[in-house]
């Protein structure tokens, strides 16, 4: 696939997520499926496969990898703890 | 009086048992308000005592608590606050071992914890006796609050965090920090969802995980039940 079939998607960030990106939200460039904006996510900021990050795409939470277009917001939400 | 709740409404608030497990800085607000509502009845456990880095954020405490145990300390204030409310301490750590036998004296959870493995035992439980419970987890200037296991959804905490090792490296509140005023509006919230669950009243937070950032004041709502969006 050749850059010009990819996508640009806004990423949000929450809790670590959100301090190893730097900021609450980004905007990316990758293949129109979830995995490789997952992909394109940790070659960026190695440090997010050290945590266990829940993604949601246009505020649901996805499991699966599913195609995504240019209007996609995704969303990345650790768990958090303290009480 | 709110005509949508009433007489009726504060019978239910009278009738209802709540238990709170943890209570640090999300229970302090949801124990006051709760309370003053007219819960009838009113259980928290929590095995730690009162350390000075407390005092900022669990509002229920002040510099001659320290060293005396939380639960035993909210539960005084509490009594004597509100003399009608029948309100319950418990003192040991919630584990498998006794987690029903607690839990199944009241009718909702209020999950204010402060680790990962407390609330997959809560979420368990709640599972086994069949209770709703009121998810809510504080980090640094930012909160995540759910209802878990209420019908007619009842998703649960794991379809959003299934259990994973990674998790276990989570910060609590004394690793990391955080905003002292940061509980006092998430607890509040949650003891929002509470009171709407009782009084069966607006939307709840069930199928929703709302995630509040103070520092933006920025309220997120992503829908937990695992469906793609296509």
């Amino acid at each position: 696939m050749n850059s010009s079939d990819q996508i640009q998607v806004k990423i949000v960030a929450f809790g670590i997520a959100q301090e190893i990106i730097g900021s609450s939200s980004i905007i990316i460039h990758c293949e129109p499926t979830l995995n490789a904006c997952k992909e394109n996510l940790k070659t960026m900021f190695p440090n997010l496969t050290k945590e266990f990050i829940q993604y949601a795409v246009n505020k649901q939470i996805v499991s699966e990898n599913i195609s995504l277009n240019s209007h996609c917001e995704i969303a990345l939400l650790p768990p958090f703890s303290g009480g | 009086m709110l005509p949508e709740i009433g007489i009726v409404g504060q019978e239910k608030l009278k009738q209802a048992s709540v238990l709170f497990i943890g209570a640090g800085g999300l229970a302090c607000p949801g124990l006051l308000y709760l309370a003053a509502c007219g819960v009838g009845k009113i259980g928290m456990i929590d095995f730690d005592s009162i350390e000075p880095s407390n005092l900022h954020r669990q509002i229920l405490y002040g510099q001659n608590d320290l060293g005396k145990l939380k639960a035993l300390v909210a539960q005084d204030k509490l009594q004597t606050l509100h003399p009608n409310c029948q309100v319950i301490a418990y003192t040991s750590k919630l584990d498998a071992s006794n987690a029903i036998s607690i839990c199944e004296e009241y009718n909702l959870i209020i999950d204010a914890s402060d680790n990962l493995e407390t609330r997959y035992i809560i979420e368990a439980t709640c599972k086994q006796l069949n209770l709703p419970w009121v998810f809510a987890a504080i980090h640094k200037y930012e909160g995540q609050i759910s209802v878990f296991n209420h019908e007619p959804l009842r998703t649960q905490y794991s379809d959003v965090f299934p259990k994973n090792d990674k998790k276990q490296a989570v910060l609590n509140c004394a690793e990391a920090g955080v905003l002292g005023i940061l509980p006092g509006i998430v607890g509040s919230l949650q003891a929002n969802e509470a009171l709407k669950i009782i009084l069966q009243l607006g939307d709840v937070l069930s199928g929703t995980m709302l995630c509040y950032n103070a520092l933006s004041n920025v309220f997120y709502t992503i829908k937990t039940q695992n469906n793609s969006p296509q």
